[in-house]
């Protein structure tokens, strides 16, 4: 059976304001050299699937540049590949989409033209290396018609994040969803990545419409749970998702454990692919000291780098201090600068001899391109 | 035309199962990447690649030319190993001969100038300036110079030019040379003139069907219009174990002159699927370079770490070349040496010696090679066996 996937690049954006101001959640920088969509995509192309529609709304820019014609993930076919959804406004149209039903809505005609027998959906905020292959080979298994994806996770502190809790019976199927504006303790926390008989998803979409449904966890979801056979799959390996700049923070950090990398990166069969940069070697100076860190290509470090995460081109000077932050692409940090519990954007220039500090739990932010 | 098939015979055992231009260089690059990206970088769209000694690994790495952009609709980056003619096949007898024999497909692309290269060396040039000079002098031939130490100069093919830059005199590695502009065997041709000139070539029974030995100096003596084009910059023959590591280390400098970081002259190279690297809460990297996938927790010092090398907990590698996938356990410790694709160094062992007793021989372990549990390595060899754990004494 022939799946094609859909990617829904912009819905978590709000969530993010600081890395999302100039870009989608999908193409939002994540361990040192990728980007979150690298994720979801290398997932479709492990899996199999030769046919992606990536949906878009605004500041797509980076995406289309970041994804071209898909070739990084082997997704430039004569047949499917990938295309970039963005959104058909015509006169007379509505404003934009606001949610992931009306971008369902306007990207019907991409689902209906699919040769394909499932559509997989998948959000792009979640830093993980989710085999879609089980899921797909337990959704043609199982016969269902939906099959959900969740994860259990307990939630420590309360979190305010809408969000959809899975009530799963013994059979794997999916009783009951109940939806949440706050998070905590533990529950069936749902994925947004669903595997769905194509011709059922487009019943979906249309009848949302005939009944003006404005969601879809909490509204089309619930309404086709007596109607059809909707299954659940329990993912359970490493997973964080980017729902804050805390947590963005802590999923770079993760990549600290040895474990995680070999997770999200060694994974037999899976490799995660990028798109190249053909960037220089790292270069480590006479006074370098680095520790616990992940270092990405291109960087020029002279100054010392603790517990950090480095992006791409990365100057860090002679008597330069880098602790516990994430550095995004091309900053540069000049001797006597101390930064500690940081997270950079693109391009910023941390003068001589300069201090910012945020503190664990709440890292500082510094906006694109700012000089300090 | 990129002459591809070089043994490397002085580089052995790293050319055992490779060409020359294939081999790694810099923790990122093969030495092929230089030219094939000087060549997109220059706006040359079409490159044959003459391949013969020990192909499959450059064919490979090649594939369709896409990592240099040479991925085309028309021209493109195409491997031309020998082959098989109604007359018998042949294998390329010399580098003139090994153009001669692909004539055809200069032909096919209708050429009018032909740059002849060879994959070699450590460069960044701009060919195009190259051409736009052979075209502007209107010559036959233009020959790359670079100006080398006079007592280095009989080690190359040498040119005495006049005043206008046009070549009098050429000297395959003169004992006495008058001159110390040396050909960088980078050679513009126009096409018509190039190719009567090796059909002259083949003709000839007594002929090495060598560019430098027979082609330019018959040129030359029938007054052709040879010109030298002056090359300043870094440039580097990797012809040796030694000036490979060297080379390697150059790059430790950032004021080599060779500036890998140049946005706009890229060194574009085949990619691996290899998460950025991971320095370890023991680590300690001084002076070195460090390519994706690696994972360190030891001591690294004045080294270069290819893609997805590990170095264990409290070992040390010093004044080293450590090719790609190779394991450096823990205390182990490499000096002075070049670790080929895949060693496995295991805990304890120690390979080489300190660069400063080593009087310049290099410590060599070839690929694949075991080095068990405190085994030992003596300096300055090559070593292309496995070595068996050390007996513990209980």
């Amino acid at each position: 059976m022939k799946t094609a996937g859909i990617v829904f690049s912009n819905v978590h954006d709000q969530l993010l304001p600081e890395l999302t101001k100039v870009r989608t959640m999908a193409s939002v920088p994540i361990a040192a050299r990728y980007r979150m969509i690298d994720f979801v995509l290398s997932s479709m192309t492990n899996a199999g699937i030769e046919q992606v529609g990536i949906i878009t709304k605004t500041k797509y820019h980076s995406l289309m540049e970041h994804v071209g014609a898909g070739k990084s993930w082997d997704l430039d076919r004569k047949n499917g590949g990938v295309t970039i959804i963005s959104p058909f406004v015509e006169a007379g149209s509505g404003p934009l989409y606001t949610n992931r039903l009306e971008a369902l809505q306007n990207s019907r005609r991409y689902v209906e033209n699919t040769v394909a027998d499932n559509i997989l959906l998948s959000d792009s905020d979640l830093l993980a290396n989710i085999p879609y292959d089980e899921i797909l080979r337990y959704h043609e298994k199982s016969g269902a018609d939906i099959t959900a994806a969740y994860k259990r996770i307990t939630f420590l502190r309360k979190r305010t994040k809408f969000s959809l809790e899975f009530m799963v019976g013994d059979d794997g199927a999916l009783e009951r969803v109940k939806s949440h504006e706050e998070l905590q303790g533990t529950m069936n926390y749902g994925l947004n990545l669903y595997v769905i008989k194509r011709q059922v998803l487009l019943d979906m979409i249309d009848d949302s419409l005939v009944y003006g449904y404005k969601s879809f966890g909490r509204e089309i979801l619930p309404h086709y749970l007596g109607l059809v056979d909707v299954k659940t799959y329990e993912f359970k390996g490493y997973l964080r998702g980017i729902a804050s700049l805390e947590d963005y923070w802590m999923g770079n950090m993760d990549l600290l454990q040895s474990s995680v990398r070999k997770e999200l990166f060694e994974k037999e069969g899976s490799p995660v692919y990028t798109t190249v940069k053909d960037s220089a070697p790292t270069i480590y100076g006479e006074h370098s000291r680095v520790t616990n860190s992940l270092i990405s290509d291109g960087c020029i470090i002279d100054g010392v780098v603790e517990n950090s995460v480095l992006f791409r081109g990365v100057r860090v000077d002679e008597g330069a201090v880098v602790r516990n932050s994430v550095i995004l692409q091309d900053n540069i940090i000049e001797s006597g600068a101390d930064l500690n519990y940081i997270v950079t954007e693109k391009n910023v220039f941390v003068r001589k001899g300069r201090t910012i500090s945020g503190c664990e739990g709440y890292p500082f932010f510094i906006s694109l391109g700012s000089v300090l | 035309m990129l002459l591809a098939g070089g043994q490397g015979s002085r580089l052995y055992p790293l050319t055992k199962k490779i060409a020359k231009p294939a081999l790694y260089f810099g923790g990122k690059y093969r030495i092929i990447d230089f030219p094939l990206s000087n060549c997109t970088n220059s706006g040359i769209d079409t490159v044959g690649v003459l391949t013969q000694y020990q192909p499959l690994e450059l064919n490979d790495y090649i594939g369709n030319g896409q990592p240099w952009d040479l991925d085309r609709n028309q021209g493109g980056a195409h491997v031309l190993p020998p082959y098989q003619k109604n007359s018998g096949s042949d294998w390329f007898k010399g580098t003139a001969n090994a153009i001669y024999q692909n004539l055809h497909f200069i032909e096919k692309y209708k050429a009018k100038y032909v740059l002849i290269l060879s994959g070699d060396h450590i460069y960044k040039m701009d060919y195009g300036k190259m051409l736009d000079a052979h075209i502007a002098k209107g010559a036959d031939c233009t020959i790359a110079v670079m100006d080398v130490p006079l007592e280095e100069a009989p080690r190359f093919g040498i040119m005495t030019t006049d005043e206008e830059g046009r070549i009098t005199d050429f000297e395959e590695k003169p004992p006495h040379p008058t001159s110390t502009k040396a050909s960088m065997g980078i050679y513009v041709f126009s096409y018509d003139m190039m190719k009567k000139y090796l059909e002259q070539d083949e003709q000839d029974p007594s002929s090495d069907n060598d560019f430098g030995k027979n082609v330019i100096p018959a040129m030359l003596r029938d007054g052709c219009g040879m010109y030298a084009y002056e090359f300043e910059g870094y440039w580097k023959d990797v012809g040796t174990l030694s000036s490979l590591w060297e080379a390697n280390m150059d790059l430790l400098n950032r004021r080599n002159g060779l500036n890998l970081d140049d946005s706009f002259w890229k060194i574009y190279y085949r990619h691996n699927e290899k998460h950025p690297h991971y320095i370890g809460k023991n680590a300690r990297i001084t002076h070195s370079i460090i390519a994706e996938g690696c994972e360190v927790d030891g001591t690294v010092e004045n080294s270069v770490l290819f893609a997805g090398v590990h170095v264990e907990k409290g070992a040390v590698v010093k004044d080293s070349v450590i090719f790609p996938e190779c394991q450096v356990g823990e205390n182990a410790n490499v000096f002075y040496s070049i670790l080929d694709h895949n060693v496995n160094v295991q805990e304890g062992a120690f390979v080489g010696g300190e660069r400063e007793k080593a009087s310049g021989k290099i410590t060599v372990v070839a690929e694949n090679v075991l080095i068990g549990e405190g085994g030992r390595v003596a300096a300055g060899t090559i070593q292309e066996e496995d070595v068996p754990s050390l007996e513990r004494k209980e």
